[in-house]
């Protein structure tokens, strides 16, 4: 789905060791007297476990733990910040509706590529908007605002990696030779996290984290991730 | 290695269509009195894993249960994709060709026919297949698209996709280990060929999986009563087409994917030939009533990739089986109008006054060839070509811009 951001992450991690860099257009979320309420749209979530050799296997049971978790830790942490966490249902009666969401869904994923790109890559800035975050989904959100009676959307992309046996098994016995330029690489996490406002479509916050730790398989573990993801999320 | 892991990261998720087979050659009796010496629908048979069916949904814990959530969000991509074609009819057609052909597999599998030129189907191990349009304009008739929707169920139903991550990571983890000891013995060179040796062998695996689903679905055709001679075909088709291209790419047949479709083309046909069957049905009628009134949008998808003599001979083909059909022959003006070879306006002008003669050409027809009158000098033609086609299409987009060019000053 968002694969060519996937490739920019990847890149990206190449280049930088462990960082989280967040953009914000607002101070703090505006919402009702009750709080604001933050509507969350299906984690885009996958854990993987690579194999001795390199390879990157899929692990379907990891990730339904981790989707569970981080929802989790999500609530908890909006809920210190008195907004509450709306979970995302698709319209599973209406085929005209369902198909207006996934195409809100998909039309987040380019803005969001988009914003990858062009603020995250500084040789794609743009002369127009340098670092002023300054992107919008536009009007047709306020589906989504009158559906789930929701001031926000937050979106998620995760990828997180963790070692083999066999994996740290070959970082070991390689470990005593990087002097010859053996070097093998473990497990990482890559995520990417926005905040769109439903009353107008604006792209209100955003961020991406790269790091070669991190652990979405406990709770604590999950909470932690959630936090660093969520870095400068408007109070 | 970082491109040879991507392919075969590619080449694990989702196998592509193309596909031949090998010795030794299975005789299929169809014929009634002996039972088919193979049975394409057994799973465990030829290195496949026996434990369970296809199409059982795998333990979330397994490395199988991680492929198919990969593809179940593939397949959520698919259903919300701008090219997929929603058409009930076309659709109904080819998830009852899938169905004829899948057996006890049929409600397993779901079929979905995606708007995209070139010669492609694929199969995921979830049942999701894709059916390319640049597939159904390259058949002649239903018994080829049989022969590769049966290649693709083949691929199912020995669950290709698992067998194949299998055999490359336990080959890649075997060689990390290997590459890490001969760095510690600082042995020259072993390293390169072991590691060159080792990719070889994940990529001639496979292909031995394309052969293997070559001949299953080649069994699967023949016993639903297609004309098994229409398999080989089909890839005498892909082999001409790749011959007559100019800018064919070379490629080594080391890391290939898939065998060549020469080989493909060679073994299918001795296979075809050794298949004893009594309906030979082709399915041609059947198959060109649904696919005439669709296939002009999806020959212009094939236009637009500009592979102009591969192009010019699949509509050869096609014309061979439909004369006086005026879309093909307006397609092939436009290859013509559009190549600019030496000697192609002339035939661009042949082929477009062929069109406006046969049956049902597009309008735009009328536009080509006064494009082309315009190109040759004959203003006056081609102001007349311009007026036909702006009455026959007085709706047309491009209506001012035509208008503004006849009468125009030379």
């Amino acid at each position: 789905m968002i694969t060519r951001a996937l490739a920019l992450i990847l890149v990206g991690l190449a280049l930088a060791a462990c960082r989280s860099d967040p953009y914000a257009t607002i101070e703090s979320l505006v919402g009702r007297e009750a709080g604001p309420r933050v509507l969350l749209m299906p984690i885009d979530l996958e854990l993987s476990e690579v194999a001795a050799g390199g390879l990157v296997e899929p692990k379907a049971a990891w990730t339904d733990t981790a989707r569970t978790l981080m929802t989790a830790a999500l609530a908890e942490l909006l809920a210190e910040r008195r907004a509450t966490l709306v979970p995302y249902s698709a319209p599973a009666d209406d085929p005209g509706r369902a198909a207006l969401h996934d195409q809100l869904i998909k039309l987040h994923d380019t803005v969001g590529e988009a914003i990858l790109v062009h603020h995250y890559e500084p040789s794609f800035r743009l002369p127009g908007k340098g670092e002023r975050l300054d992107w919008s989904l536009g009007p047709p959100v306020a589906l989504l605002h009158h559906e789930f009676d929701a001031d926000y959307a937050l979106s998620i992309f995760f990828r997180d990696s963790y070692k083999s046996a066999g994996r740290t098994a070959a970082m070991a016995v390689a470990a005593p030779l990087s002097f010859l330029g053996v070097g093998l690489s473990g497990g990482a996490q890559v995520g990417v996290a926005s905040l769109v406002d439903l009353r107008t479509g604006a792209v209100v916050w955003f961020n991406r984290l790269i790091r070669n730790q991190g652990e979405l398989r406990s709770a604590d573990g999950a909470r932690e991730s959630v936090a660093t993801l969520l870095e400068g999320f408007p109070p | 290695m970082t491109r040879a892991r991507a392919l075969l990261f590619a080449l694990a998720l989702a196998l592509a269509a193309c596909a031949p087979p090998a010795e030794p050659p299975i005789v299929l009796d169809l014929s009634g009195a002996t039972a088919p010496l193979i049975d394409p629908y057994r799973f465990g048979e030829g290195g496949a894993t026996t434990d369970q069916r296809p199409g059982a949904r795998p333990a979330q814990e397994t490395d199988e249960g991680g492929l198919w959530m990969r593809m179940d969000r593939v397949e959520q991509d698919l259903r919300t994709s701008g090219n997929l074609v929603r058409d009930p009819e076309l659709n109904t057609y080819v998830q009852g060709l899938v169905c004829a052909l899948a057996g006890p597999y049929c409600s397993d599998i779901r079929s979905y026919v995606m708007r995209l030129p070139a010669f492609n189907a694929s199969m995921a191990p979830n049942g999701v297949m894709q059916v390319w349009t640049g597939l159904l304009v390259r058949c002649r008739d239903e018994a080829q698209l049989a022969a590769v929707i049966g290649h693709e169920i083949g691929h199912y139903v020995r669950r290709h996709s698992m067998q194949l991550w299998r055999d490359a990571r336990d080959k890649t983890d075997f060689l990390v280990f290997f590459q890490i000891a001969i760095a510690a013995a600082r042995v020259p060179f072993v390293t390169d060929v072991v590691t060159y040796g080792v990719i070889g062998s994940i990529y001639a695996f496979g292909r031995d999986a394309e052969r293997e689903a070559d001949r299953i679905g080649l069994a699967l055709m023949a016993r639903a009563g297609y004309d098994p001679a229409a398999v080989p075909a089909i890839w005498r088709q892909v082999v001409r087409e790749d011959e007559a291209d100019r800018y064919r790419a070379f490629r080594t047949i080391y890391f290939a994917t898939h065998p060549t479709p020469r080989e493909r083309l060679e073994t299918l046909d001795l296979l075809a030939r050794g298949t004893r069957t009594e309906r030979r049905e082709s399915g041609a009628e059947r198959y060109r009533a649904i696919m005439k009134p669709r296939r002009l949008d999806w020959l212009r998808d094939e236009l637009a990739l500009r592979r102009f003599d591969r192009m010019e001979i699949l509509l050869a083909t096609l014309v061979e089986d439909e004369p006086a059909a005026g879309d093909l022959r307006y397609m092939q003006g436009e290859v013509y109008r559009l190549r600019g070879d030496p000697g192609d306006e002339a035939k661009a002008l042949d082929a477009f006054r062929a069109a406006a003669a046969a049956e049902a050409p597009p309008a735009e027809t009328h536009r080509s060839l006064g494009l082309v009158l315009r190109r040759t000098g004959e203003r006056a033609a081609a102001d007349a070509a311009f007026a036909d086609y702006l009455r026959l299409k007085p709706a047309a987009e491009d209506r001012a811009m035509i208008e503004a060019l006849i009468g125009e000053a030379p």
